[in-house]
């Protein structure tokens, strides 16, 4: 039987909640080397475009869709524009789902480096590439932090929405800007931080010339904010009926924002001070993400005075923005199989049963792993594509009027411009590019399924996810009917009390 | 630093730390108020 509605204890509540969904790994880890690699300043600006043609718009919607339907993805796409478009919110889940699994290895990544901080284990003259390849190596370590983090966050869930996620968000979050205000302090006064500070701010007009900057900026601002993968829909469940909107989505959105500028006003200049030659910049900044993180910042660490406090204080950050995301995802699959009838603490057990389960194959190989990141990371952009899909089916200009009745801040024709004509156009754009990329990268097995970043392994991918939803609709839909008709009967037996009571006090 | 630096600076950190203190505060002062 479903519970009662459960509503976020207030709009601090869920706007800290969104915050730290959106607010993850890839704003520590990713923002800063985009913005080094695609002429600084020039990035900032595609960056920051974006977030108003892509990520508010879907925000936007996605709050709305959730807080009106009060339902999961898959029943909310049911009920906001019928049940033949709700294979579509069963996509959106099942990518959020597969990325739940690998994405719980990160956060045990991340605790795992946070315990080393704390025992002081960077010590001068470590090398730090051997010991992130002897623990990338080490499965039983990585299997064990991986479960740490499932069942911190199944634990969270446990205790509720307001108990346990509000209350979560309302410690990590404002702790996750202390310790990055800290570390951006700590950075900056140091000589010649300045350089780098410089170099972030300081546009390269030729940038904005090539279509890789913009792309990038594209990637950086859909993947970063969160914005059409169902979880802002899943928080706005929780919200009062008559919450804002706009507002809520905006501040949002310039909080996940603000964190990023915090950590690339961190990470930057520390690269800068302290790289000891121009190469290791280099080849720093143009590392992947865990490369950046787990070897050439553990290595700065190692090598700066009071590097033993600001190592504590990026470790915690990153553990708290990894942990926040994490439980959002865990919290979407919970509420899709709580639809679907299952009771909630037994949807928590259930998934978290699953994410450390299909979460292994990642935690022991680094391929896997980078063959998920991919796979998935373009799962999303369909996700975003289908929340377009239904705001088109449900009438843009609807939606804004019902955006606009609640919200203290209105949304004109620019947001109705940018659902109706930017969404498509980008998505289409922004999936030619990185198909292309792929191809670019195996140019003779491009369609092959076994290549860790191919398109031969998206297609695979998505196709069996799209044959699982597809196959299974049927029984989903009569499980949602089911629960639906669970929720009348047991609102039906309480309103039948509430008159008993009535005839007994007359 | 160049000036165009100095303005992209004022302008970015303008727009999403301004921005966001703005709209955290006044959620909050809704909040209490609401409340009172």
């Amino acid at each position: 039987m479903k519970e009662k509605q459960i509503v976020w204890a207030s709009r601090i509540g869920f706007i800290l909640a969104a915050m730290g969904m959106a607010i993850g790994t890839g704003n520590i880890w990713r923002f800063p080397r985009m913005v080094a690699m695609n002429g600084g300043g020039s990035f900032l600006i595609g960056w920051a475009i974006f977030l108003l043609v892509w990520s508010l718009p879907l925000i936007m919607v996605e709050v709305l869709i959730g807080r009106k339907t009060r339902m999961g993805t898959v029943g909310s796409f049911r009920a906001f524009v019928g049940e033949k478009y709700a294979w579509m919110g069963g996509m959106i889940t099942w990518v959020a789902m597969w990325i739940a699994f690998y994405y719980s290895v990160v956060v045990g990544w991340t605790l795992k480096y946070l315990a080393l901080a704390l025992m002081g284990e960077f010590k001068s003259g470590i090398d730090t590439q051997k010991l992130w390849d002897t623990f990338t190596a080490n499965a039983t370590e990585t299997i064990g932090f991986h479960l740490l983090s499932i069942t911190l966050c199944g634990f969270i869930l446990f205790k509720g929405i307001n108990s346990g996620i509000e209350r979560i968000s309302k410690i990590f979050l404002p702790l996750l800007f202390v310790m990055l205000i800290f570390t951006t302090v700590f950075v900056l006064q140091m000589d010649g931080a300045i350089q780098g500070v410089t170099f972030m701010f300081t546009p390269d007009w030729t940038y904005l010339g090539k279509a890789e900057t913009w792309l990038q900026a594209l990637s950086q601002s859909a993947w970063s904010t969160g914005a059409g993968w169902g979880l802002y829909a899943t928080y706005a469940i929780y919200t009062r009926k008559k919450e804002d909107i706009a507002q809520n989505a905006l501040t949002a959105g310039l909080g996940n924002n603000s964190v990023e500028l915090l950590a690339g006003l961190t990470i930057i200049p520390a690269i800068f001070i302290l790289s000891p030659s121009q190469e290791y910049m280099n080849q720093a900044m143009s590392s992947d993400n865990t490369g950046l993180t787990f070897v050439y910042m553990v290595n700065v660490f190692s090598t700066m005075p009071g590097g033993y406090w600001f190592g504590i204080a990026f470790f915690f950050a990153l553990a708290f923005a990894a942990i926040t995301s994490l439980m959002a995802l865990v919290e979407f699959v919970v509420r899709n199989l709580s639809d679907l009838g299952l009771p909630r603490k037994k949807a928590i057990l259930t998934a978290s049963i699953i994410t450390f389960a299909f979460g292994i194959p990642s935690a022991v190989s680094m391929d896997f792993f980078g063959n998920q990141d991919w796979v998935w990371g373009i799962g999303l952009l369909f996700s975003a594509f289908f929340y377009y899909f239904v705001a088109v089916k449900y009438g843009v200009e609807r939606i804004r009027d019902e955006i606009n009745e609640v919200s203290d801040i209105h949304v004109g024709r620019l947001w109705v411009w940018s659902i109706k004509y930017c969404i498509p156009v980008i998505f289409i754009i922004f999936l030619g590019w990185w198909i292309y990329q792929s191809i670019t990268w195996y140019p003779d097995t491009w369609w092959s399924p076994f290549e860790v970043s191919s398109v031969g392994t998206i297609a695979l991918q998505l196709g069996i996810g799209f044959a699982v939803v597809w196959l299974s609709r049927s029984w989903v839909r009569r499980q949602l009917r089911c629960s639906a008709q669970d929720e009348g009967l047991e609102l039906e037996q309480e309103m039948e009390k509430k008159s008993e009571n009535i005839k007994g006090v007359m | 630093m160049s000036a165009i630096t100095i303005v992209m600076m004022v302008v970015i950190l303008g727009i999403f730390w301004g921005g966001f203190a703005f709209l955290m505060t006044k959620s909050l002062f809704s909040e209490r108020e609401k409340e009172s």
